[in-house]
């Protein structure tokens, strides 16, 4: 090792067991860095490495020795602070030494993990390849996951529509008397099972269209429609479950007609269905639902709201994240699978609008759709 | 929202009764097969059953269908290869063909438009009175 090298190590050996010291007594250090290593007295600065130490001349017991001093400073400091104290002796090496010395003498001593960001300067022409083909490899690994993730999804979700399918069906047929007449409990219990299935098949919906959304594949069918009456037919779909819990769902029809302007009816009622179906989840018994449409600066909006568990303030940023529920949420009703209000951004989105909310905890949450029109 | 009771198939309005029409359903799922069965023996439908791709070419050929139901996940040739070869043979061109399949990716539904498919349903999406409405509206056309 030349000369200049080993100075620059002496410099930051001195500066990282000056900061030890605050830390651990002296007979602690020389444990690690025999006290011999150091210049004799205390004298100008109190640690200082000798240029001359022959353990200046040992690169690997350098390494090693410098690895543990740095090991035992992070398990009492914590990595963090760790890092900021190297990135600042660093520095100052850097200063006194050019940043070329210091990437070539202190670099291959520090521990990996820590003095990161410093390392891919110096790293030579071939290194850098080599880094680049390692990490191409591995977005390329993540991406097949990812792709195999996604089929997966896929598969399962259309295998669980073919039996979804086989037991709607034949719930529905059944409950008309298909298959004969019903007792007034066989119709009951019929009817509660096709409400059920229909739950699940919607949960399958949703995980298809969540990867969908996730991997940019959704596609709306955009076709001129009546806003108003898609808004009524998912407040219709949300009846019966609201008089189960006495909630009453108040409409606030507009007085004038809305203008006609193409969107995806079928997307857009799922997303008026997911949150009325929340408000009325979410809502005191025998409590209010109100639900309003609107036009106004050349867009269509609809507002929901309930009286409800509200949001807590805490946790409202998450709550348009993929399976995220609130805690007040999984505590009032366990069942809901967390895609609902992720999906229903994305729709509303997709069609160049904006979805958003106020709540507050243990009064209730009112939320707001607005979709452009465009002829 | 569970079905009520009471739409029964005999208050399927008159404009769209299927009635005596000849129905192939493709379709390799025996359960869904006793279901469609049961229903559209209700219309009054007449129904022919395929349970595979080149059984459903040879059904369509002789028996000249009024309209064809189309599973796309089937044995041997799938379903969009059946509605290409339909479409391809001047004795079958021009039965009206609505796909009916679980599986809904862009790619298929775009294919089966291009191949001249009436509709495409999802089978979960629809029940029993509205597959009847969509036969009906297909037969119309």
């Amino acid at each position: 090792m030349d000369a200049p090298n080993k100075t620059v190590i002496a410099d930051f050996l001195s500066l990282l067991t000056e900061r030890a010291a605050d830390f651990f007594d002296k007979d602690r250090i020389f444990e690690i860095i025999h006290k011999e290593a150091f210049k004799d007295g205390f004298f100008g600065r109190r640690w200082e490495v000798r240029p001359d130490s022959p353990l200046l001349s040992d690169q690997e017991k350098l390494k090693e020795l410098t690895g543990k001093l740095i090991a035992l400073m992070a398990s009492t400091m914590g990595e963090p602070t760790m890092e900021k104290y190297l990135e600042e002796i660093y520095t100052r090496v850097e200063r006194r030494h050019t940043p070329l010395l210091a990437n070539q003498s202190v670099l291959p001593l520090i521990p990996s993990g820590f003095l990161e960001k410093y390392r891919l300067s110096v790293l030579s022409k071939e290194d850098l390849q080599e880094l680049l083909v390692q990490k191409t490899k591995a977005n390329e690994e993540l991406q097949e996951f990812d792709k195999r993730k996604t089929e997966f999804i896929s598969v399962v979700a259309h295998q669980l529509r073919t039996p979804l399918s086989g037991l709607k069906w034949g719930f529905d047929v059944m409950v008309k008397g298909g298959y004969g007449p019903l007792t007034e409990e066989q119709k009951s219990f019929t009817a509660k099972a096709y409400t059920e299935i229909e739950r699940m098949i919607r949960l399958v919906e949703n995980m298809l269209s969540a990867n969908k959304i996730e991997f940019n594949v959704y596609q709306l069918k955009l076709a001129p429609g009546d806003f108003i009456k898609t808004v009524e037919e998912a407040i219709d779909m949300n009846q019966g479950a609201a008089r189960e819990k006495g909630v009453r769902i108040v409409y606030d029809k507009p007085v004038e007609a809305l203008p006609s302007f193409s969107f995806d009816h079928d997307r857009v009622i799922d997303v008026v269905d997911n949150l009325i179906d929340n408000a009325v989840r979410y809502a005191k018994t025998n409590g209010e639902v109100r639900v309003g449409v609107g036009f106004s600066n050349g867009a269509v909006n609809c507002i929901i709201k309930d009286d409800g568990i509200g949001i807590p303030a805490s946790e409202q940023k998450e709550i348009f994240t993929r399976f995220y529920r609130a805690t007040n949420a999984r505590s009032s009703d366990p069942n809901g699978n967390g895609l609902g209000l992720y999906i229903a951004k994305h729709l509303v989105e997709m069609h160049g609008g904006t979805i958003r909310f106020e709540s507050v905890e243990g009064q209730g949450t009112t939320f707001f759709i607005t979709l452009p029109i465009k002829q | 929202m569970p079905p009520s009771s009471d739409s029964l198939a005999n208050n399927t309005p008159p404009s769209l009764n299927l009635a005596g029409k000849k129905v192939l359903w493709v379709e390799d799922d025996k359960f869904l097969q006793n279901i469609i069965s049961q229903k559209l023996n209700l219309v009054k439908a007449n129904v022919l059953y395929a349970k595979e791709g080149q059984e459903a070419l040879d059904l369509a050929k002789k028996e000249s269908p009024d309209l064809i139901v189309l599973d796309i996940l089937l044995p041997g040739i799938d379903g969009i290869e059946v509605l290409r070869q339909l479409k391809d043979n001047p004795a079958t061109e021009t039965i009206p063909v609505i796909m009916f399949s679980n599986v809904d990716d862009k790619a298929r539904m775009e294919e089966s438009q291009k191949l001249g498919a009436k509709a495409f349903f999802v089978k979960t999406s629809v029940n029993m009175d509205e597959i009847i409405i969509e036969l009906s509206r297909a037969l119309q056309k």
